[in-house]
């Protein structure tokens, strides 16, 4: 019984496969170029809601459902509401977000990969998993491949280097350190001693690796957890000496000097972080970004595509959703499917490179 | 069957599972150098399953109880379970093909035939049943909370 | 800022939000396959567009019903209706079948709340000093705990010791399947994708309590009219008189305190709090064989702890912004999305929200007990269905949460496999709770453990070094022993009477 039950179920997921398969084949073909240059039209002509009409489709006809890969209230879930609540005010028509995490995300993914391409499933992930996933080879899958780029709309690069204050309530475990170079002049003269909180196959791992190079030195790289409070909790608890963290998490306890911010991975100052980059303290590679992206399976319709898009960019481009954006010191941020196609895969190559021991 | 040969059977099923785990557990990579490996704790567990399961093979061998020649009869109707297992399988199949409101009322109603009898069998109040408490469940999902149940092929 | 608060939560709006909060979260938290966490995930984006106070209130009032709510169908149908009152099955499920159905559900109500107020009470006025507790806690305490957590399996598995601890083992195998943590190594799951993400412990729950219920029906369908439910209830008050309230006084306040501390220390959870007191209860207890025939102790130990872990798991949640368990991390999102950033800043910053989750948490918990006393007419109505209806109907609705759980079909499917599993179990009568145990606490044994030696660079010897590892493990050890004794001499006795030997379920 069970193994007729499996093998109907396999038989099921093969034919669904194939039709996927089938349909990208045919319609995929002069993907990437009419991308570009439809990118281009929109650009010029998208600024209203009535210029979608103008797409030859008449997507979307019923509900379209949203996979998110992240638990309900993180801050990825909170941008994908906000975004798909104003893209369906626009195109009237109802976006269902799901939460869909366990597996790191891959579940979710390869869920959408396997549904049809009628434009009425869509993923909407971050980089920070994804191409770190790519990288790693933790997925046998490529994020930019193996979908239909939509677009970006927004980028996180508040990574932060925490540590312990040495005048704060937990200052019994702190080492003293008043800035990055404290930290690392001690991890130089003993190296493998400063505890590193790290998540092997992740952006923290990446830009640990990353800095270690550097900076030539070498820490103590343990796993404390994978959830931001996990982690926090063992730096409070004296369990790791630095912890590379959202700056979100920890504003407060640095407003209130129970920690210190050693630096900042983003390429520039970020808007209400008055803290250096790495890059200005000369680890110009210690740099990191999380991109939000959107995407159809592949071989979705490129006037759905256009026409997602299109609507994208209004809600990116509206004050409500910079100020959401705002609460969590991320940024709007638009890319659309071709530059998107371009720069993923290049991202994929770096990561591969930093990553590799 | 007795309960000795009951217990003898319980004992080689997990031995036989332990033995299956810790073999797939040498199969699992070791990935990180400072870390014991993904493989770790599943080869101990099984470990313990295969221990636990000698140790009981070896208990129910040399016990002498007197409930060991009891024969029990766990299951009066064999047809009964049996159809019930097949109708959820169908169910769980049908599940997202069919959808959920057809499907439901389908598995309703026929589950509700099968663990009834002629004394209390009435079929109006149970197609009834099967048909308004899908709806109203879907409807639930869909207007109040928002998320939509499986839909299938008819579309609704 | 405390008038604020209470201006806040004390105007019809947010009182009306709490009052619909709660009743949706005794609806979830009583049907099987619907949880306490499932009704604040659904309802959370709604309260992205509510003002922050009346948002937190809603969903305040869901958390606390949606825990609560487990006690109706834990006690009628014998089906726990959230991992959280697996523990009040043992004694409750007994007491229906006595015809003390209704005395079982104003107890368990009663004490829900009594739960509830202590562990309020405790995070308003001691919560900033308790939350440092948690940072005292590394990966090798939090072992040191999972192993003292894992004991409650030697305690839960009567007679039979060796049944019992196949079930906790099978438990913690099957939290083995998918994503191993620390490295993500993909395991056990044998070429299906959908395995990736492991089992869901919603699923489990059903698919080994309710679906097992419904196939073993199947296989008695013959005489099931004949078999007519004689639960009558008749209840005054609360279902216990003042003297009783009295005797039982130290087990509510005992329950209540080890369900605080689960709440707080992070991934143990309501499941275990139940369990924990419901097995310290029995070992303190005078008569602990008559636990599980159906005692009102085990009823008021398992829902003071499951309750008192509402307010447990806010404390670390509030004060320093790390969640307890998979509610607190739904609702650190619920605060974010307002602008309120839990941690050290919470009472200067936010303080009005703060003491309007408190306030609301008060509230709800008046109204969950006030609802739950009213409605318990209606519910215990739910036995007036015949069973050939009502098993059906209980079917379908945990397909539907087990679907809602992750939008997944699979999901469904899995629980129709966990039916069988428990089929197989009930066959060669091994108990399920340890299963459940077993599942709960695996994966928080192997990550720590891992942790732990990953930190101590390989060394064991941190197991002893640590002094609250050590501690929990050495009360393990005592504990295991002092039960396997128990039980061996109970056997021993049993025999020498002549009597059968009984490896049946303890719960029955």
């Amino acid at each position: 019984m069970k193994k007729m039950m499996k093998s109907m179920l396999l038989l099921g997921l093969s034919a669904i496969a194939l039709a996927g398969c089938g349909s990208s084949s045919s319609s995929s073909s002069g993907n990437s170029t009419t991308a570009a240059a439809a990118a281009d039209t929109t650009a010029a002509t998208a600024e209203t809601a009535a210029a979608s009409a103008s797409f030859d489709t008449d997507w979307p006809t019923g509900t379209v459902s949203v996979i998110l890969p992240y638990k309900a209230g993180g801050d990825t879930d909170t941008y994908c509401r906000a975004l798909f609540k104003g893209v369906g005010d626009i195109l009237n028509q109802t976006f269902v977000v799901t939460n869909e995490e366990g597996g790191s995300g891959i579940v979710a993914a390869m869920d959408v990969m396997n549904k049809p391409n009628d434009g009425y499933t869509l993923l909407f992930n971050h980089t920070g998993a994804s191409l770190v996933q790519e990288a790693t080879g933790t997925v046998d899958f490529s994020y930019t491949n193996d979908f239909t780029n939509v677009c970006t709309v927004a980028i996180d690069q508040t990574y932060a280097l925490i540590a312990l204050s040495a005048d704060g309530q937990y200052s019994n475990y702190a080492h003293g350190w008043t800035s990055l170079e404290d930290m690392l002049a001690e991890a130089k003269e003993n190296p493998k001693t400063v505890r590193y909180s790290t998540v092997y196959g992740s952006t923290t791992q990446y830009v640990g690796q990353m800095l270690e190079k550097q900076a030539g030195v070498e820490f103590d790289n343990i796993d404390v957890g994978t959830s931001s409070g996990d982690r926090m909790a063992a730096l409070m608890g004296g369990q790791v000496d630095i912890v590379a963290i959202n700056y979100m998490n920890v504003a407060d306890y640095i407003e209130t000097g129970d920690l210190i911010c050693l630096g900042i991975m983003s390429e520039e100052r970020v808007n209400g972080i008055d803290f250096p980059t790495f890059a200005e303290q000369g680890y110009d590679q210690v740099v990191t970004a999380k991109k939000y992206e959107v995407k159809f399976p592949k071989g979705t319709d490129e006037a759905i595509v256009q026409k997602l898009a299109d609507a994208c960019k209004q809600v990116v481009e509206s004050e409500d959703f910079a100020a959401l954006l705002a609460t969590y010191y991320a940024e709007p941020y638009w890319r659309d499917a071709a530059t998107m196609n371009e720069e993923d895969p290049a991202e994929v190559e770096d990561l591969k490179a930093g990553l590799a021991e | 069957m007795t309960n000795k040969v009951r217990d003898l059977v319980c004992g080689a099923i997990m031995l036989a599972f332990g033995i299956g785990m810790f073999v797939l557990a040498m199969g699992i990579p070791h990935k990180i150098e400072s870390d014991v490996g993904s493989g770790y704790v599943p080869k101990f567990i099984a470990g313990c399953i295969i221990v636990v399961a000698v140790v009981q093979l070896v208990l129910t061998f040399v016990r002498k109880s007197p409930s060991d020649q009891v024969k029990e009869k766990v299951f009066d109707d064999a047809a009964g379970g049996i159809l019930t297992i097949v109708l959820m399988a169908a169910y769980m199949m049908i599940f997202q093909p069919v959808g959920f409101i057809c499907s439901s009322a389908i598995y309703l109603f026929a589950q509700i035939m099968l663990l009834s009898d002629k004394t209390n069998r009435n079929p109006l109040l149970f197609a009834a049943v099967a048909i308004l408490l899908p709806v109203a469940v879907d409807a639930l999902f869909v207007f109040v909370i928002k998320m939509p149940l499986p839909k299938g092929i008819i579309g609704f | 800022m405390i008038a604020t608060a209470l201006a806040n939560v004390f105007n019809p709006m947010c009182l009306f939000l709490i009052w619909f909060g709660t009743i949706i979260g005794i609806i979830f938290g009583s049907i099987p396959g619907l949880s306490a966490t499932m009704a604040v995930v659904l309802f959370l984006p709604l309260t992205f567009s509510m003002e922050p106070t009346q948002g937190l209130a809603l969903l305040v009032g869901l958390y606390m019903g949606g825990i609560s709510g487990g006690l109706i169908s834990a006690i009628l149908l014998k089906i726990p209706g959230t991992p959280s009152s697996i523990s009040t099955v043992f004694d409750g499920g007994p007491m229906a079948e006595k015809g003390e159905a209704g005395r079982a559900l104003g107890v368990g109500i009663l004490y829900s709340f009594i739960g509830s107020i202590l562990g309020i009470v405790a995070l308003m006025f001691i919560g900033p000093a308790l939350a440092k507790v948690c940072l005292l806690f590394s990966a090798a305490d939090y072992f040191g705990v999972a192993v003292f957590s894992l004991t409650i399996i030697a305690a839960l598995s009567g007679k039979d010791l060796m049944k019992g601890l196949y079930a906790g083992l099978i438990g913690i195998a099957l939290s083995m399947v998918g994503m191993a943590p620390i490295d993500a190594v993909v395991r056990y799951t044998f070429g299906n994708y959908q395995l990736m993400s492991g089992f869901d412990i919603t699923v489990l729950l059903i698919g080994v309590f309710a679906v097992t219920d419904i196939i073993m029906t199947g296989f008695g369908r013959r005489g099931l009219s004949n078999r007519l439910q004689q639960k009558k209830y008749h209840l005054k008050g609360y279902g216990l008189s003042v003297v009783e309230f009295i005797q039982q006084l130290p087990n509510a306040i005992i329950s209540s305190v080890i369900g605080v501390a689960i709440g707080i220390l992070p991934g143990i959870g309501g499941s275990t709090a139940g369990l924990m007191a419901y097995t310290a209860e029995k070992s303190r207890s005078k008569y602990p064989e008559k636990f599980g025939t159906g005692i009102i102790d085990g009823i008021i130990a398992s829902e003071s702890a499951n309750n008192a872990v509402i307010g447990g798991s806010m404390v670390p949640l509030l004060c320093m912004g790390i969640p307890g368990n998979t509610v607190a991390a739904i609702f650190l999102g619920g605060l974010q999305v307002h602008g309120i950033s839990p941690g050290p800043l919470i009472y200067q910053k936010s303080g009005e929200y703060v003491y309007g989750i408190y306030f609301a948490l008060i509230v709800a918990s008046v109204c969950m007990l006030i609802f739950e006393r009213l409605g318990l007419p209606v519910f215990a109505k739910l036995l007036d269905i015949p069973k050939h209806i009502l098993l059906p109907i209980i079917m379908v609705m945990c397909c539907v949460g087990a679907y809602s759980s992750n939008s997944r079909v699979f999901d469904v499917q899995c629980v129709l496999f966990f039916g069988l599993l428990g089929l197989f179990f009930k066959y060669f009568k091994i108990p399920s709770t340890p299963l459940i145990i077993g599942f709960i606490l695996g994966s928080m044994f192997e990550e720590n453990l891992r942790q732990a030696l990953q930190a101590s660079h390989g060394n064991w010897s941190i197991f002893v070094t640590r002094p609250i590892c050590c501690a929990f493990l050495i009360i393990a050890v005592i504990f295991c022993f002092f039960t396997v004794r128990g039980n061996m001499k109970a056997k021993r006795a049993a025999e020498a009477k002549g009597e059968v030997l009984d490896t049946a379920e303890e719960e029955g």
